[in-house]
């Protein structure tokens, strides 16, 4: 009983969900036309004074949104504003008091709540608002053509599934009202079958589950054919993260970007374990196996960000393989692939240090999963303290740890397994360039240092 | 056991049946249901063999050509034969005939005992090639018979005698052949011309390479499996030949002769699916 | 032999209410319990044992909810929580849910309900017992060496060569509990077939004995092809055989066909029983014959066949052919309508009833609410396109909590209760019955509906943390499993309770025609000397209530003679 006003009462969420994106749309609409209007907000800030100073650097002036404005009062930035709507930065989350967001990777907060300070979440982790607001109510956003399909196939089952539990939900309370125990009065025992009415309920059932069949078969059918002239990523999952490479050879991990309304396919195959690539948004899924390539392609959409989750169980850290897609104009994307294919170049064109690009290489590469920098031994030897010491194999022999055993292990990392660890390493021959492992090795020189715990 | 399950003057009806003929018909249905779980049982291997063979079946009749035929189709002989002293043997209970049931079951066991002794053999000499389930398969150079002319030869008087010469001579026939492999190796290529792959060449394509392993794997999975269930057969059969011996069976109750005669047919079934589909690929 | 008392008070129409002795106190001591061969005694032994695995199992399910109240890791670390949630499912599907029904509450009731002195063959069924215990040594061993964190599933290559934990010791304690499973459908196949009395035609059959049936014939089926996989997977891990690893040569997800070849009937393995039980209360408590006796008896058996030939929607998104999801979708389907039919049979049953809302009845009506939610639910998953967005999601997770929790859980307590004076003796108080109900069921839907939104909305499952965005969600859930413990909490206490302070039980106290409760409460050891005469099992005016014994006696001149 108490399910039944449950669904009427989610029911009615379901419709205010549905209705509640219309709303947001009517509001940013009227509040971008009344930009002149002065908006002091709290705390003092004189946010037309910020937005002024903005537009005076820039060759264009830009024009902000009543939220815009109210964020830039609460101490955002102007150009962290500009840069949310470009995709280069993103809000995560926000309430009255707090502001999450995140700037060239790094998640920032701005928050007169201590509670939200002790929740560190690493960048790439983060959520992202254009997928949390004004979705529907069952569903996250609707982002593409198929998911539309996809959704009214749901809603179809929905609704289906209302009628069905509302009606045997009311004819079982009626029932044990109408019928209850009384003295004197039996049960009519002349009831033991009805053939005709157990026709219609064993022929309506297989009806409606037929269209249902058929309609999402369809869909899937569409789901599974890209179109020809979709753009391909190539994805390589491991434990835990994803790496993504583009036809040019550029390869990006955790993050990637694709041109808006482009049909993007994602080829892609496994490290190790088996993984699965899921884009709630898009109502695509496909488990990414390691010995062979699976594909899921989807239209990419107007500029937004989105998260992409591992929903095939990969082992310890599995809630934590989650990747950022960006969706671009075709300018920043343009503008973002080159950038991607420098990440060990300066802004001013010079190369960045070994030991830069060793540590950037540490946390692209997902040699963080498994090494830790702490001194803690995980699923494999910590990198603290590594340098110099003695290594002993399995096999009984030993080894001094230097460059060329650092390069062996990067190699062939088989060759000379550690004692009392598996063979779990994803073996980077020939994936890893020269300038990677020499920024490894000056990387582990610099952790030289770091007491290790075992 | 603290409950009285006893008839009085009929020792081994059950008291929660009727009379011989119920229990009997009990058991029976039993004993089919338990032999439709034990195909079941194995058509999880037979159906991964199907599944390795459709996609890959140059490996499997390639590496078919290292079981021994001849020892398979003795050993296929052996199990048939001792079906049918199985069956004769329940006829015997049947008629209560004690002295032909005792001897009946006494040979299926024998043969059972045969079978498994030749399986000692054919697996100590794959051991002895290094054709090892899993992670210690190290096939020594020949282990497939590749280099036909003198190798073969070795190879072949190899498997004859070793079942007759104890591990020590068989390594070091073994060495002996690995020796001469290596000059009918190129004997081989020029017979053959100089496009012929050598399986065990290490420069092999290394997706071959491991699905030779996983025939092996199938390999010691299915007869091992079946290996296993006749043990459980032996220690069967020798558990109802002291009951037959102390004259327990009558023409009234010989259902567990007739189970275990069943189970046992499975098992002759089962080898009589796996020698054609092992040995006699090629 | 303390039986013959039976049987002039048989004759006379009114069972005695109390004897001196029974299965119970028939004999003492140890080993009269670890040794005996009288099915009600390996009843109540696998009924201390589940009970036992269903409370780590719960306990296991506390820790997980708890952990998930907030973003961000509370007390465990991720590594830990792989390792709960894995033991919450092994423990709960292999030695909790599968066994539930059937060997616990099945053990007691089949015999009895086909008149018998026992099952077809006693000594098989200790020896099932006993790979159950033997199982359940092996999980407490996993439990205290490195436990296990692959998930119930243990899918390749993760489990055989990634996981560094208990991996093997954990299956092989599922391949002989799966034995244990074998042996016991077995067991009740034969009983079913061959040890029907007199009378008890196939369309006499009591429908529990449908379900039963049913469910013996895929357990017969259905494990054999778990345990060779299992044994494959040990072959895997130990020995690298290479049939499942792709670094070996083989294929991960040939280990998921098998898997679920198994574990797709298994799922029906445990909605039958618990679908049976639900038929049988239903009809007691309304006092009317069961509405299509025949639809329900075959959907069973269909249900049965059909769960064979629909393994594959487990992998849609795990690179199966589109040709296959086609045919997987389909078949998908066909297996909707039996469990629909049923629904809809015990709805109609309730019309024009007279009925009773008795604790049993409470849990078989929130079955049937639960179940139905379970089953639409389902749809989604097997609907091509909605699956692809579903799979692997919250949504999964709250479907198979209202088949397997809500469904099976709430059927094994309707059971419980309903065969509880039967099989101690006793009756637990009404009021505090059904409370506790009522508790469970509020509790439930609180625990589970929220899971279906966050489900849908993109949270995957066996995630350790998750973002602020799914808190409201979580938090919800979290709340209705403490609530749903405290249910359980007072329904244990209520059943412990009448054992030492509750009053005598009838013979009959519900008012069912079946013949389990011609026998007194408790049975004696032999159940019946003569196996009674079978007539149509929903024939309720076979029996009418008694003021005097507080129970239902059999209605003099209409009750089925004691055949000879």
């Amino acid at each position: 009983m108490i399910m039944r006003i449950e669904a009427l009462l989610l029911a009615g969420l379901c419709f205010f969900g549905s209705a509640a994106p219309m709303f947001a749309q009517d509001a940013e609409g009227a509040a971008a036309g009344e930009t002149s209007e002065a908006v002091k907000a709290d705390a003092g800030v004189d946010v037309d004074k910020l937005i002024a100073d903005y537009n005076a650097k820039e060759t264009t002036p830009r024009t902000f949104t009543a939220e815009e404005r109210d964020w830039i009062g609460r101490g955002l930035d102007p150009a962290d504003v500009d840069a949310f709507r470009k995709g280069h930065a993103s809000i995560i989350s926000k309430d009255e008091n707090t502001i999450f967001f995140l700037r060239d990777g790094v998640e920032e907060t701005i928050s007169s709540d201590p509670k939200f300070a002790t929740r560190p979440v690493a960048p790439h982790i983060a959520p992202f608002a254009t997928e949390l607001e004004g979705n529907p109510f069952w569903t996250a956003k609707r982002a593409s053509e198929t998911a539309k399909d996809v959704d009214a196939m749901f809603d179809f089952i929905m609704w289906t599934s209302y009628i069905f539990t509302a009606l045997i939900g009311v004819l079982m309370v009626v029932f044990c009202i109408k019928y209850r125990r009384k003295p004197g009065v039996r049960a009519d025992q002349s009831i033991t079958h009805n053939t005709p009415i157990e026709i219609i309920w064993s022929v309506i059932p297989t009806i409606l589950v037929g269209i249902m069949f058929w309609g999402g078969y369809t869909t899937f059918l569409d789901m599974r054919t890209p179109p020809p002239d979709a753009m391909t990523v190539k994805v390589n999952a491991y434990q835990w993260g994803w790496n993504f490479t583009y036809p040019s050879g550029i390869e990006s991990p955790q993050e990637f970007h694709v041109p808006a309304n482009t049909p993007v396919e994602m080829l892609m195959t496994s490290n190790d374990v088996i993984h699965s690539f899921h884009l709630p948004s898009f109502r695509q899924k496909s488990d990414v196996l390691p010995n062979r390539y699976t594909k899921v392609w989807f239209d990419s959409g107007e500029p937004a960000t989105y998260r992409v989750y591992c929903s095939e169980y990969c082992g310890k850290l599995h809630s934590d393989m989650y990747a950022k897609m960006v969706v671009d104009t075709p300018e920043d994307y343009a503008a973002w692939l080159v950038k991607a294919g420098n990440w060990m170049v300066n802004d001013d064109g010079t190369m960045k240090s070994a030991l830069e690009i060793g540590e950037l290489t540490y946390n692209r590469r997902g040699c963080k999963a498994c090494h830790s920098i702490d001194g803690r031994a995980g699923t494999a030897p910590t990198f603290a303290g590594l340098w110099g010491l003695e290594r002993k194999f399995a096999d009984g022999s030993t080894r001094v740890a230097d460059e060329n055993y650092v390069r062996q292990s990067i190699l062939d990392p088989y060759s000379q397994l550690v004692e009392g660890y598996g063979e779990q390493m994803t073996v980077y021959n020939p994936m890893l360039p020269e300038e990677q492992i020499n920024g490894i090795i000056a990387y582990l020189k610099s952790l030289k240092d770091v007491p290790r715990v075992d | 056991m603290s409950d009285d399950h006893g008839h009085g003057d009929k020792p081994f009806l059950a008291h929660h049946f009727e009379d011989e003929d119920h229990q009997f018909d009990s058991g029976k249905l039993g004993i089919w249901a338990f032999l439709v779980t034990e195909v079941l049982f194995f058509s999880g291997l037979f159906c991964a063999y199907a599944i390795y063979r459709a996609m890959h079946p140059e490996v499997f009749t390639y590496a078919a050509r290292s079981l021994d035929t001849m020892l398979g189709a003795i050993n296929t002989g052996v199990l048939i034969f001792s079906s049918l002293t199985a069956a004769w043997a329940v006829r015997n209970a049947q008629l209560g005939q004690k002295k032909m049931l005792v001897a009946n079951l006494a040979i299926t066991i024998l043969c059972a005992f045969g079978f498994m002794g030749i399986k000692y053999k054919e697996y100590s000499h794959k051991f002895h090639l290094g054709l090892y389930p899993g992670n210690n398969y190290a096939p020594v150079e020949g282990a497939f018979g590749d280099h036909v002319t003198k190798a073969e030869e070795v190879g072949f008087r190899l498997e004859q005698e070793s079942d007759e010469i104890e591990g020590e001579h068989a390594s070091a026939e073994l060495a002996d052949m690995n020796e001469s492999s290596e000059h009918a190796g190129a004997a081989n290529e020029e017979a053959h011309g100089h496009g012929a792959v050598k399986w065990d060449d290490p420069n092999m394509d290394p997706e071959t390479k491991s699905q030779l392993k996983v025939f092996f794997g199938i390999y010691y999975c299915m007869t091992g499996l079946h290996g296993i269930h006749v043990v459980i057969g032996i220690l069967l059969l020798m558990w109802l030949l002291t009951r037959a011996i102390r004259g327990h069976f009558t023409p009234t109750y010989y259902g567990p002769i007739d189970y275990a005669a069943l189970y046992w047919h499975l098992v002759d079934l089962i080898w009589i699916y796996l020698f054609p589909l092992l040995y006699l690929i090629n | 032999m303390t039986q013959v008392d039976i049987a002039p008070s048989q004759v006379q129409g009114r069972p005695v209410q109390h004897l001196e002795k029974n299965y119970i106190n028939h004999s003492s001591g140890i080993s009269s319990w670890l040794l005996t061969l009288d099915h009600k005694r390996i009843g109540l032994m696998y009924l201390v044992g589940i009970s036992v695995s269903f409370f780590l199992g719960g306990l296991f399910a506390l820790g997980i909810r708890l952990e998930l109240f907030a973003p961000g890791m509370q007390f465990m670390d991720a590594a830990t929580y792989n390792k709960v949630f894995t033991l919450h499912g092994a423990v709960m599907v292999f030695l909790f849910i599968i066994p539930g029904i059937p060997a616990a509450l099945g053990n007691v009731v089949l015999p009895l309900m086909l008149g018998a002195k026992d099952v077809a063959f006693p000594r098989l069924n200790l020896s099932s017992f006993y790979l159950w215990i033997a199982g359940a040594t092996f999980f407490l061993y996993t439990l205290f060496s490195k436990q296990l964190d692959t998930g119930w599933t243990f899918y390749t290559p993760y489990s055989s060569s990634y996981s560094d934990t208990s991996v093997i010791s954990a299956t092989f304690g599922v391949f002989l509990l799966g034995f244990s499973s074998i042996f016991t459908g077995l067991n009740f196949l034969v009983t079913i077939h061959k040890m029907r009395p007199p009378g008890m035609t196939w369309h006499k059959l009591p429908l529990f004995l449908w379900g039963m049936y049913g469910t013996a014939i895929m357990q017969l089926l259905a494990t054999p092809v778990l345990g060779i996989t299992l044994l494959l997977l040990v072959m895997e891990t130990t020995l690298g055989i290479g049939i499942f690893d792709p670094k070996k040569g083989g294929d991960p997800v040939l280990y998921q066909h098998f898997f679920w070849f198994y574990s797709h009937p298994a799922v029906y393995i445990m909605i039958l029983p618990a679908m049976a039980v639900v038929s049988e209360i239903i009809a007691t408590f309304s006092r009317k014959h069961i509405f299509g006796y025949k639809m329900i008896a075959y959907s069973s058996v269909s249900i049965a066949l059909l769960s064979f030939l629909v393994w594959g929607h487990h992998m849609f998104v795990s690179s199966e052919s589109t040709l296959a999801t086609l045919i997987f979708s389909a078949i998908t389907f066909t297996i909707a309508i039996p469990s629909a039919i049923k629904v809809f049979n015990w709805l109609a049953t309730l019309y024009k009833g007279s009925v009773s809302l008795g604790t049993p009845m409470l849990y078989a009506l929130e079955f049937i609410w639960l179940f139905t939610i379970g089953g639409l639910t389902g749809l989604f998953l097997g609907v091509l396109s909605t699956d692809v967005m579903l799979h692997d999601t919250y949504f999964v997770v709250a479907h198979f909590h209202y088949v397997m929790v809500g469904g099976t859980l709430f059927a094994f307590f309707a059971g419980l209760h309903y065969w509880w004076p039967k099989m101690t003796g006793k009756m637990y108080s009404e009021t505090t019955g059904r409370i506790a109900s009522v508790i469970a069921f509020v509790g439930f839907n609180l625990a589970f509906f929220p899971q279906f939104i966050m489900g849908s909305r993109g949270m995957p499952r066996r995630y350790a943390d998750y973002k602020p965005d799914f808190e409201l969600y979580h938090q919800l859930s979290t709340v209705g499993t403490l609530v749903l413990g405290v249910g359980i909490a007072l329904l244990t206490y209520n059943l412990i309770r009448s054992i030492f302070s509750g009053k005598k039980a009838p013979a009959n106290p519900w008012g069912s025609a079946t013949i389990e409760w011609e026998c007194p409460s408790p049975p004696p050891h032999h159940n019946f000397d003569h196996p009674p005469l079978a007539t149509d099992p929903y024939d309720m005016e076979r029996v009418e209530w008694d003021e005097e014994v507080q129970g239902f006696v059999p209605v003099v001149g209409r009750r089925a003679p004691v055949a000879h």
